[in-house]
């Protein structure tokens, strides 16, 4: 859980649902998380009770190295110079294997680590000079266009293999026939609109921007906050708290946002702390309306072409008492000490 | 250094007309002034959170970062939420992996 509800989208996937232990059905993509994972956990298991602390450090070291490699061998972009450095570092980390690990192979069977799979990342930098960076063959990308086009549809099938394709064409081609129908339909749809436009009622238009996105507003670039869940104003020298339409008046708190009430509160947690501070420091800076967001999306810092979502709920997708939050890490870069 | 985002929040409204509003984040930063490398895991940085919180201006937000709870010493209990945590590691960003621990 603590691994999931993290934003940072460039860390490995970690859905290990079973837990780190259970390898049933993993697939290639999910083998940098789940070392990762073990990295992390392994920490709480290890002590000098169970083997010597040469080997603790030894053993982390060798399943970085792991990471490190799968993080080279899948560069987009590579240079001889990178070439001849994987492949000095893909030996020192198989003697490393060797070293730590040979016993147990031996001991589990009389091939030990003489086998295929112990000795193909010596042949890492050759596949990369012959085919390239690894992305060139990657066949997830692929994989995942299969999703639309066989995933999702044979859930409308009777799922019985001797009708499956027909079935699948038959979707497909009424998925066909509708785009096609919206696409005739549309100057026809239209004019009807324009026709009826005074008649129809004006919906609000939702947009995840709000007047903070405006220029007067002091943030990032490209920084886009969510819709506020509550406010705070400041009318003669107290904060009130508006949540919907009703106003906790002259108080300070943390409305349950997720509750069909309107007046609920968190009253367990130490929200109202946080919005207390905020109203302290609103009330410093002479502001006098606050209003609180529970998500931001920031540009990525790698590429700032995507994004990423920073989210700070008390009750993500769930009951309030389940606490099941979702508050995100962020690297904050301080000007002073504190 | 690492913070917990625990609230996103808009302040306008100025008394002073000119000042512009600005986008705060409350957040639980990480104790201490410097960052510290774990004992045993090398390449993350292990470190315990302030006891208060504090507001930040969004400018000083530079991007995600990846924190999971752990134990500082062997025989500690092992936290099962991030609530009992008390011990965390915060871990590089991944374009970096390939240059730590050679």
């Amino acid at each position: 859980m603590c691994a999931r509800r993290q934003s940072d989208r460039q860390m490995p996937r970690m859905p290990f649902k079973n837990g780190v232990t259970d390898l049933t059905r993993l697939n290639g993509q999910e083998y940098p998380g789940l070392v990762f994972l073990t990295l992390v956990t392994v920490k709480p298991l290890l002590h000098e009770s169970t083997m010597h602390p040469e080997w603790h450090s030894s053993i982390i070291r060798v399943l970085w190295m792991m990471l490190s490699l799968n993080e080279m061998m899948s560069l987009e972009a590579v240079t001889t110079s990178d070439l001849q450095l994987l492949d000095r570092r893909v030996e020192i980390f198989l003697q490393k294997f060797k070293g730590l690990f040979e016993i147990f192979a031996l001991a589990n069977s009389k091939v030990g680590l003489k086998k295929v799979k112990f000795h193909a990342p010596k042949h890492a930098t050759r596949y990369i000079k012959r085919y390239g960076s690894s992305t060139n063959y990657f066949g997830g990308t692929l994989e995942s266009c299969l999703k639309p086009t066989v995933k999702w549809p044979s859930e409308l099938t009777s799922r019985r293999q001797d009708f499956l394709l027909k079935e699948l064409a038959q979707r497909q081609q009424g998925r066909f026939s509708v785009a096609e129908s919206k696409k005739n339909n549309a100057p026809i749809w239209q004019e009807f609109r324009s026709c009826n436009e005074k008649e129809l009622p004006k919906k609000r238009v939702r947009s995840d921007l709000d007047d903070s996105a405006s220029l007067l507003t002091d943030k990032p670039d490209e920084w886009k906050m969510e819709l506020p869940k509550f406010s705070l104003s400041f009318h003669d020298n107290e904060w009130s708290t508006h949540h919907r339409k009703y106003t906790h008046r002259n108080q300070i708190v943390y409305p349950d946002y997720n509750s069909t009430s309107s007046d609920s509160v968190y009253s367990h947690g130490q929200q109202g702390d946080w919005v207390s501070c905020l109203a302290d420091y609103a009330k410093d800076q002479n502001f006098r309306l606050i209003e609180c967001s529970l998500s931001c999306k920031i540009p990525l810092a790698q590429d700032g072409a995507s994004a990423d979502i920073l989210h700070c709920r008390p009750s993500y997708r769930s009951y309030p008492y389940l606490r099941r939050s979702w508050h995100d890490w962020a690297m904050v870069h301080w000007t002073m000490a504190y | 250094m690492p913070a917990r985002i625990l609230m996103f929040a808009k302040l306008s409204n100025n008394a002073n007309p000119m000042v512009n509003a600005m986008l705060v984040a409350v957040v639980h930063p990480w104790a201490g002034a410097s960052l510290s490398h774990d004992d045993m895991l090398f390449f993350a940085h292990g470190g315990k959170l302030d006891d208060d919180f504090l507001v930040v201006e969004a400018t000083m937000i530079e991007g995600t970062a990846f924190v999971l709870p752990s134990i500082e010493k062997a025989g500690d209990r092992i936290p099962a939420s991030w609530e009992e945590a008390e011990y965390f590691l915060s871990f590089p960003p991944r374009h970096t992996w390939k240059d730590i621990g050679w």
